[in-house]
């Protein structure tokens, strides 16, 4: 089931790129990625909104259930009127989980596609649609050299003056655009003491040595696609979030740096425009929990600031 | 990769998200297929000795009960690499090829290391390994090179660079050394020196070691066609397109060739002319080719059942046995008959070794490997 619905259709999309780019092995992987991304762009568009709505809650969130830590009867109450529903928060992961099987069924249909053992082959006979590839056979073997790399062996190049050491070159990118990515995406945390932030920092540092790892073992083609991917996610992250992000020094392992678009700090919440009856500081009226950019509070601050020094000139005159 | 890190980042939801990723994590790593199987399990029976190369190991087992005498590497031996090929026989030894291209001689009666051949200068790359023997030879088929190594000390005499990655070991006359490419040729060597005499380019990859019989190597192709080729010259006597890859090549017995295909087809032609004498479909593939004993053709499938056909007109001798209705195994070697029995190894189940009957199809004995 599985395999006929996920793994056998990405299997013979992949070929077929394979065909239309003149046996390119590579950029099927890296076309098929990207068409992939941009049919996932509505479902990663929303978790993305819900993740950013969430964290902009948690310096109120964190505050009611500090204030009602006995009461939790009130807390879930005034949670509530904050605009916090976990049900409601749960369902922004939903297309998270929509998007799980198809991006572990691009992982697998990338060995599928390129086999290079025999067990590979035998999966591969049973996936290719004979309607699409009357001549299947002459396909095989497919073309799995590009440059240095054999896209179905773990990647190593071998420069002439270094015959004997492999460098990873792709599982150093692989480990670079994911941490670029994780920095881009992740805003630092408010309080950086809580249990969240330290598991967030950890999940860091760990994720890009994972993947890093997983490319250094496995198949230079899901290097490719992993690469992809991040670039890709980069790109939509860039083009959707533009106003939160700024241009920060990113620091890379080995002394390196570079400029690159990091999300802004967690916001702090909006003064409420309404009376608050919630007994809870910095509520808005209408229990959304409204919240502000950065760009947006410097521009209040400039006119709170103006304000007060209207207010001590006015005070002055009189 | 961009979500699981973004559900880090929301620390809303808690550490069973953690959890669950890195199961997923865990999960992908299986996907990778670097410790997972890269082929199936193969067997070989030489002096009554059942030879089995499955993943880490190359197991000793006798034939009768199936007795477990040796098994390599030794308890407590390093790592020697993934072994698939049937292991081929030398002298007071055998000799396999393991899935990192290297290739072991192993002392028949100790299962312990006489000699070992590493071409790869310890660079990383795994690849079917796979090795027969001929004349105190051992030719090691790996990656897209050939190697002849001196079979007693495992020294290499010459090499061969293919176009394309070679699947299976060559086979051998006094004189010249027949080897199938994945380029889609058939190369004739000069069994002394390596050097390429003749080569005849086919319609598809050739996957399986050609069968040679009276100056004609019989063989499948990954292009719906067996063919028979001249061994002198490379010329093609004859083809025959079929339903499926032809990928175990066909078995001569008495001027009939038997072979299966990869839509289920199992197909007796003469082997002068091709033509077609006799065609079933069963149930699966068939990747191995057949054993042929007396008046039977045994036949083993992808989904996991044994055939027993008659030669002359392929009507089934007793009912299909299925090795285990409760596993999804798969029967990818080619099976054995030796002195009453068939033997078949499975990949995808408890059991690695079965042992039939081969007059009655009732299941003998089967090996589970410990651990």
């Amino acid at each position: 089931m599985w395999n006929q619905i996920i793994i056998y259709p990405f299997t013979n999309a992949l070929l077929l790129l394979y065909v239309w780019m003149g046996h390119n092995f590579a950029i099927a992987i890296i076309l098929l990625t990207i068409i992939i991304r941009l049919l996932l762009i509505p479902l990663t568009a929303k978790q993305q909104k819900s993740q950013t709505k969430m964290q902009e809650m948690q310096p109120e969130i964190k505050r009611v259930q500090e204030k009602f830590k006995g009461e939790p009867e009130r807390m879930q109450k005034e949670l509530q009127k904050i605009g916090y529903n976990p049900a409601s928060m749960l369902a922004g992961c939903l297309p998270m989980l929509v998007q799980f099987p198809i991006l572990i069924g691009m992982y697998r249909s990338i060995l599928h596609a390129i086999p290079s053992t025999p067990l590979q082959m035998m999966d591969l006979y049973q996936a290719v649609y004979r309607s699409v590839f009357p001549n299947f056979s002459e396909l095989i073997p497919v073309k799995r050299q590009l440059l240095w790399m054999d896209l179905t062996q773990p990647d190593r190049l071998y420069l002439p003056f270094l015959p004997d050491v492999g460098i990873p070159l792709l599982p150093v990118l692989v480990y670079l655009t994911t941490v670029m990515q994780q920095k881009m995406m992740t805003p630092p945390s408010a309080d950086p003491s809580d249990q969240s932030a330290q598991m967030q920092r950890s999940m860091m540092t760990m994720m890009p040595l994972m993947f890093a790892f997983f490319a250094l073992q496995f198949a230079s083609g899901l290097s490719l696609y992993f690469i992809t991917a991040n670039i890709a996610m980069i790109a939509q992250f860039y083009l959707l979030n533009r106003e939160k992000l700024e241009w920060t020094l990113l620091k890379l392992p080995g002394g390196l740096g570079i400029r690159f678009p990091t999300m802004a700090a967690a916001p702090s919440t909006v003064r409420p425009s309404a009376p608050n009856t919630s007994g809870v500081d910095l509520q808005d009226g209408n229990g959304e929990g409204e919240t502000m950019s950065r760009s947006k509070r410097k521009r209040l601050d400039r006119i709170s600031a103006r304000k007060a020094k209207g207010g001590s000139k006015r005070r002055r005159r009189r | 990769m961009g979500m699981m890190h973004s559900i880090a980042s929301s620390p809303a939801i808690g550490s069973r998200t953690l959890h669950f990723l890195l199961v997923l994590l865990v999960s992908l790593s299986a996907c990778g297929e670097a410790a997972p199987a890269s082929s199936w399990p193969n067997a070989a029976l030489y002096d009554d000795i059942l030879y089995v190369a499955n993943n880490r190991n190359i197991y000793a087992l006798n034939p009768q009960s199936g007795a477990l005498s040796w098994r390599f590497p030794q308890e407590g031996s390093s790592d020697a690499g993934q072994f698939y090929t049937a292991p081929a026989s030398g002298e007071g030894s055998v000799i396999a090829g393991s899935f990192d291209r290297k290739a072991f001689a192993i002392d028949k009666a100790t299962g312990r290391t006489i000699w070992s051949f590493d071409p790869t200068n310890g660079k990383s790359g795994g690849a079917p390994s796979a090795i027969t023997t001929a004349d105190g030879f051992a030719y090691l088929s790996s990656g897209n090179t050939v190697y002849a190594l001196n079979i007693e000390n495992g020294l290499e005499t010459w090499s061969f660079q293919a176009q394309g990655d070679l699947w299976s070991p060559p086979v051998t006359d006094a004189e010249r050394l027949y080897q199938t490419s994945m380029d889609h040729s058939l190369y004739a060597l000069d069994v002394q020196t390596g050097r390429e005499i003749w080569r005849q380019e086919l319609a598809g990859a050739l996957p399986d070691t050609p069968t040679l019989d009276d100056g004609v190597l019989y063989l499948g192709a990954f292009a719906n066609r067996a063919y028979a080729i001249d061994a002198g010259s490379g010329r093609v006597n004859w083809y025959l397109d079929t339903e499926g890859w032809v990928w175990g090549s066909p078995v001569v017995v008495s001027d009939v060739a038997y072979f299966g295909d990869l839509d289920g087809g199992v197909y007796a032609v003469g082997a002068a002319n091709g033509r077609l004498l006799w065609k079933v479909t069963v149930n699966g593939p068939v990747r191995s080719s057949p054993a042929v004993v007396g008046d039977t053709v045994v036949v083993n499938t992808d989904s996991g059942f044994v055939y027993s056909l008659g030669a002359g007109n392929g009507v089934q001798r007793w009912p299909a046995v299925e090795v285990d209705s409760n596993t999804a195994e798969r029967l990818l070697a080619n099976p054995i008959v030796h002195k009453g029995m068939i033997y078949v190894t499975a990949l995808g189940g408890e059991s690695l070794v079965y042992a039939y009957s081969h007059d009655t199809g009732l299941l003998q004995w089967q090996f589970k490997p410990g651990k």
